[in-house]
């Protein structure tokens, strides 16, 4: 009836009632049923029961949770649970029921507290179990939750044992002998934490290295240390540090001294330049190795008691090696140097020394003799054999030619002056010679010229029929005299038929090709003197530009420059000579090699006057070509 | 004193330079042993870099050249001994500045005489004074004799007397009263050190076994306790002098048949004993380092003690 009102009326109640009675039948169906158990109320299927479940679901959710609680408490750590229920005058976890699981519950930061008392205490047990029994005062393997309560709230202290067990089992592994003087016959576990405490590492390695030490010298121990008896089994710092000094000092091994013994001493050649005191010994001087250092010895003290250096000496017997062996020659009969040379050599009156002096006096007046002979060898050879041998003559030819050096002197002067002079004419002679064969050779060139009046030769290019000539002209004629007229370029006279340029170019060709077939390379040597006009203006027009081709290309001398028309000639008719005044720059002709030119010749007067003049002044003339020739028909 | 001497401006004979070269690092060297055994070596040598040798012309010398003994600190140390050529001592030319005039040193004909004459010099190497603080030859020669003024020798250290192979054991025995009260006699000291000029001095009496000039030669060798407490503060990796002995002479012969059998009978070959001139008291045997605070001589330390 209720279900159905409900139904009706609270629908979702009802609803609600159902929902939550599946939730707690199937979702906490553990819990459920044990708190089904604990009501007095039978739990049906019917509504009522699951409006009774409805109104208790807190409860089972409630018991739900605590039972999860619980379980994860009783896997973690059981016996933590045993732990919380021994509290409660359990022995053991009783049956978990709704109040057990509760109370579990509501403690469970109580039992986690146990649980972490639990893990402190294995830990410490695997790692101190020692330390532990030490700290308990007693080993057992099972504890009482008191006895693990008070472990694992000791943590640090436990630890500090262990610290101080595990130090003294090392050192009771590690330094046996030292360990058995400190343990005195007891077994470990019955020595006093105290005294476990005292144990140090570095003691023990003491005592250790010292027992063993005085188990082999125990007497000497005593002994080093000054007392008969030795405490042993104490582990006091004095007496430690007496074992040590113990032991380190019997360490010392470097005990022996060595007898030392230095040597300032060398050998071979720096020790002979040592005792010598010489840079040379060795470079320039070396004795055979059978001279003894004693004898180095001996060289040394002599050479000191001479006031010398032993390089004075090396020098002294270097400079004089042709007199010493000399002297050896004449003693021994072999031309040597000695060792034992060398002290005599610088040592005053002894033969050697003497020898040397005169053997170096004698060759300085050879040396001397030699140099006269040799700077003066003219007046030398004027007085004396040429040939004389200067090391073997004799002294007094030597002493001679010293006495008769300004004779010599004198003499050379004379035959020098001689031989100058005797040069001199030679060359003089010998260029006389050159200039008449230059001149032969250049007149045996023109040997087949015609020979003027005067007496030599000359030639020309043309032919000129005078103006008075008996007869007329013919084209020909005529011809060369335009051609003549032109060339000789009178600016009064001006020819119609040929101007003075093309004048040039019929005559310069044919004028160089007569010389240059006639002297060849001859005319490098000779000077081509125009015989100058009337006036210098005419000479200048006439001749300058002629002169200077005809050189230039023929490679002569070209005397224009050289001669000036000074004053103009004046002519016959009008009271004059005829003839110009002219002036020659007599040094440059002085020694040439002359070929006169004119334009006409007519009777060679004017040549042969020009040839006078320059011969005066020193040239030799060799020939004449003019242009032209004056015939009459 | 180990630096190569390279003579600024100056040229000396190369075998001269060699021998100045040699004498300075032997003398440091010697320096350095003697520095050994006697720590408190004054450092004059090291400020100075006077080298003294001491040659003791009254003995047979070498040929060309001269034996003789390292004086550091005005000791002479017989067992530091040096040989040199005469070369050494001889006038040197400064063969750019021809400097002999300052330098004379010694010629072979002095040496010779030195000889002859058979009297014992000091000789003393310096350097000019110009040449200080650039290390050249030592070119400052001269020599004194012992009897003049200043003393060059004011005592002198015979040769270090270590090994003690025949004594296989030592044993701790108390002296009779029949030894300690006598007086030995102490002979030979001109030989092994005859310039020793103490007159007072710890020793160690040695009993040989093997002596082939006399069954029961007992040496007796110089000592210099040095006190426990001043040995163990001591750097133990320098020898100390007190732990070393040096030959000094021997008992006389007519004192040391009875001494001799009970010192190697009784297993007890060394006694300590104090010298007062050439007379010698026995003061006891290894027992004396119970009762005193004498440092244990280390020379002794490899032997046994029973």
């Amino acid at each position: 009836m209720s279900a159905f009102v409900d139904y009706i009326i609270r629908h979702s109640y009802y609803k609600d009632v159902n929902s939550t009675y599946i939730l707690a039948k199937e979702r906490h169906t553990e819990a459920f049923n044990l708190w089904q158990q604990e009501q007095t109320e039978t739990i049906g299927d019917d509504y009522e029961s699951k409006k009774y479940v409805h109104s208790h679901i807190k409860e089972i959710q409630d018991l739900d949770n605590w039972m999860k609680l619980a379980q994860k408490a009783l896997r973690s750590s059981r016996k933590s649970v045993e732990w919380f229920f021994y509290g409660r005058g359990l022995n053991s976890i009783p049956t978990l029921r709704y109040k057990e699981y509760k109370l579990i519950a509501y403690n469970i930061s109580v039992i986690r507290q146990y649980e972490s008392y639990i893990q402190e205490y294995n830990n410490l047990l695997i790692v101190y179990k020692e330390a532990v029994d030490r700290y308990l005062g007693c080993s057992v393997n099972n504890h009482t939750f008191e006895q693990i309560k008070t472990i694992a709230s000791s943590k640090n202290e436990i630890k500090r044992i262990g610290t101080i067990l595990e130090n003294a089992h090392t050192c009771e592994k590690k330094y046996p002998l030292a360990w058995k003087v400190f343990a005195d016959g007891r077994i470990f576990v019955n020595i006093p934490l105290s005294e476990l405490e005292t144990v140090q590492n570095d003691n023990f390695e003491r005592k250790e290295t010292f027992v063993k030490f005085y188990e082999q010298r125990g007497k000497l121990c005593n002994v080093i240390m000054g007392e008969e008896e030795h405490d042993m089994d104490s582990f006091d710092k004095d007496v430690l540090d007496k074992e040590e000094d113990c032991y380190y000092i019997a360490s010392v091994q470097s005990l022996f001294i060595q007898p030392y013994n230095a040597k300032v001493q060398i050998e071979g050649k720096e020790l002979k330049r040592a005792i010598l005191d010489s840079k040379r010994y060795g470079t320039d001087v070396n004795f055979v190795d059978t001279f003894s250092i004693s004898e180095f010895y001996q060289l040394r003290q002599e050479t000191d008691e001479l006031g010398l250096s032993f390089d004075d000496v090396i020098a002294k017997t270097k400079n004089n090696y042709d007199a010493i062996k000399a002297f050896n020659y004449e003693e021994s009969g072999k031309s040597v140097v000695y060792i034992q040379d060398y002290i005599p050599a610088s040592k005053e009156g002894t033969p050697l020394y003497n020898y040397i002096e005169t053997y170096r006096e004698q060759k300085e007046k050879r040396d001397r003799a030699r140099r006269i002979a040799s700077n003066y060898p003219l007046g030398f050879a004027s007085l004396f054999d040429s040939d004389i041998d200067f090391d073997s003559c004799e002294l007094s030819i030597i002493v001679r030619i010293i006495d008769s050096e300004q004779k010599i002197i004198a003499k050379e002067s004379e035959e020098i002056e001689k031989e100058r002079k005797r040069k001199e004419e030679e060359r003089r002679r010998k260029e006389e010679e050159e200039i008449r064969e230059k001149v032969r050779r250049m007149r045996a060139c023109v040997s087949d010229w015609h020979i003027t009046r005067y007496g030599f030769h000359h030639d020309y290019l043309y032919e000129y029929l005078k103006t008075t000539a008996p007869r007329e002209a013919d084209e020909y004629e005529w011809d060369i005299r335009h051609l003549i007229w032109a060339f000789k370029n009178d600016p009064n006279k001006q020819d119609r038929q040929y101007s003075y340029r093309a004048a040039l170019n019929e005559i310069v060709p044919k004028y160089e090709r007569k010389l240059r077939d006639t002297f060849g390379s001859l005319l490098s040597d000779m000077t081509l003197v125009c015989l100058p006009a009337s006036s210098s203006e005419k000479n200048s027009r006439r001749w300058k530009e002629f002169s200077r081709k005809v050189c230039s290309d023929l490679d002569m001398w070209n005397a224009f420059d050289y001669i000036h028309v000074e004053q103009e000639a004046v002519p016959r008719h009008l009271g004059g000579d005829g003839q110009a005044v002219l002036s020659f720059n007599q040094s440059f002709f002085n020694g040439k090699y002359v070929i006169l030119c004119d334009d006409i010749k007519t009777t060679g007067s004017s040549i042969q006057r020009m040839k006078y003049k320059l011969e005066s002044m020193g040239a030799t003339v060799i020939c004449s070509l003019t242009i032209g020739i004056t015939v009459h028909e | 004193m180990n630096k190569k001497i390279c003579p600024l401006n100056h040229t000396y004979v190369d075998g001269v330079v060699k021998l100045h070269e040699l004498l300075s690092s032997a003398s440091q060297e010697a320096y350095e042993i003697a520095k050994k055994c006697i720590p408190n070596l004054s450092d004059r040598f090291e400020r100075s870099k006077v080298v003294n040798v001491f040659v003791d012309f009254s003995k047979e010398q070498p040929d060309n050249a001269l034996k003789g003994y390292f004086v550091f600190d005005n000791i002479l140390f017989r067992f530091l001994t040096i040989t040199l050529d005469y070369a050494l001592l001889f006038p040197v030319n400064d063969h750019a500045a021809f400097d002999n005039i300052k330098n004379k040193g010694y010629t072979f004909s002095d040496i010779e005489k030195m000889k002859r004459d058979r009297t014992p010099l000091c000789f003393s190497f310096g350097y000019l004074p110009a040449d200080q603080g650039t290390p050249k030859l030592f070119r400052r020669i001269h020599t004194v004799q012992s009897s003049f003024s200043p003393i060059p020798i004011s005592d002198e250290i015979g040769c270090p007397f270590t090994t003690f192979k025949d004594i296989e054991e030592l044993r701790i025995i108390d002296i009779p009263q029949r030894f300690s009260s006598i007086q030995y006699t102490m002979v030979g000291k001109q030989h092994y050190a005859p310039y020793s000029t103490n007159k007072e001095s710890y020793c160690v009496l040695y009993a040989m076994k093997d002596n082939e000039y006399d069954d029961n030669a007992i040496k007796v060798l110089r000592w210099f306790p040095v006190t426990r407490q001043s040995a163990l503060d001591a750097t133990f990796e320098d020898v100390n002098w007190g732990d070393v002995f040096f030959e000094l002479g021997y008992i006389s012969r007519q004192e040391n048949a009875e001494l001799h059998s009970f010192m190697l009978s009784n297993h007890s070959p060394l006694l300590f004993g104090k010298r007062v001139n050439d007379k010698i008291s026995v003061i006891g045997g290894l027992k004396i380092f119970f009762t005193n605070d004498f440092n244990y001589p280390a020379c002794l330390f490899k032997i046994p003690v029973k």
